[in-house]
């Protein structure tokens, strides 16, 4: 009986130290590793990206800081100008610490 | 399960749960708690191991723990683009500019550095075990060091035991294989940046977004 409480009170404890997480990065790790080093998967990375951050945009859940950025950029690098700009005016709305150097990188990619 | 061991356990549990309270006069974190800075900038990681992927595996697991800490974290492959863009390509040169340049061009509240000094795997007959050696440095806009921590880490990939010697040696010597053709990055990185920003005697504060 007080073995049986004192697994309980683990298991308890285990769960409980577990952090719930703020937001949902989906498979930011994983890709942004294989867009470095699978080259041939670029294509899969973006797309995997951009459905991501859609079904945060629906749920209307807030996404992780940086995403919207990284999707900007992964365009910026296709040659995608209008939309990476797109991307960087999102993460500009979502998150004010990103204001200055969105702005700077929006107003510097339209001027060219 | 031996009562004691439970009891054992369940005070190990706890007191690892509880953050050390410790003296105000020996606090290395008290210059980051002045600043309090809002936003971390992640810049390119130094890599002095031989190991071409390990900076990269490292930065690729920095922005989810610094952001689920509470932090807005500067997207990094956008970063290292940008810096590319500015003639910074070189992790070295990037992190011996000024840190109030870096600062100025992002628009950063505070500046993270990590090096690799080394990162040696050990090629077992059943397992192979990597060792790292890093060291994370978080600077203010002024240049000043607010967070420092220099570790050794350890990590052996887990394999599913079966209880049987010999199947157990087979499927061992394929995680070993699988571990020296593409060692376990992501696994390991996430360990070391976790045990120097989280399991640490003086762990990284949590910032503004974290509901504590």
């Amino acid at each position: 009986m007080r073995n049986t409480f004192l697994l309980v009170a683990l298991l308890l404890l285990l769960t409980g130290c577990a952090s719930t997480s703020l937001y949902n990065w989906g498979h930011y790790e994983d890709d942004l590793f294989d867009y470095y080093y699978q080259p041939e998967h670029k294509a899969k990375v973006i797309e995997d990206l951009v459905e991501h951050l859609q079904k945060q945009e629906t749920n209307g859940t807030k996404p992780a800081p940086g995403l919207y950025a990284e999707a900007g950029t992964f365009y910026l690098l296709e040659g995608d100008t209008e939309t990476a700009i797109r991307f960087y005016e999102q993460e500009a709305r979502h998150w004010p610490e990103s204001e200055p150097m969105m702005s700077t990188l929006i107003h510097n990619l339209e001027a060219n | 399960m031996p009562r004691t061991l439970i009891a054992v356990l369940l005070a190990v549990l706890l007191t690892g749960c509880v953050s050390m309270p410790y003296e105000t006069n020996e606090n290395p974190l008290q210059a980051f708690q002045q600043v309090k800075p809002h936003s971390i900038l992640v810049l390119p990681v130094v890599n002095n191991s031989v190991d071409v992927m390990a900076g990269d595996s490292v930065l690729t697991t920095l922005p989810k723990l610094l952001g689920e800490r509470g932090y807005y974290v500067f997207p990094v492959n956008t970063v290292k683009t940008l810096l590319e863009y500015e003639g910074f390509s070189d992790a070295q040169e990037i992190h011996s500019a000024p840190t109030e340049k870096l600062v100025s061009l992002f628009h950063a509240d505070s500046v993270l550095y990590v090096t690799i000094y080394s990162w040696t795997a050990q090629y077992l007959v059943v397992s192979t075990t990597t060792q790292v050696d890093l060291e994370y440095v978080i600077k203010d806009a002024n240049g000043n060091v607010i967070f420092s921590d220099r570790r050794l880490v350890e990590y052996t990939p887990r394999d599913n035991s079966t209880g049987d010697f010999w199947s157990d040696l087979v499927s061992s010597a394929i995680t070993a294989a699988i571990e020296r053709a593409a060692p376990h990055y992501l696994p390991l990185t996430r360990e070391a940046n976790a045990q120097a920003f989280l399991y640490n005697r003086y762990p990284l504060p949590p910032g503004p977004y974290h509901p504590s």
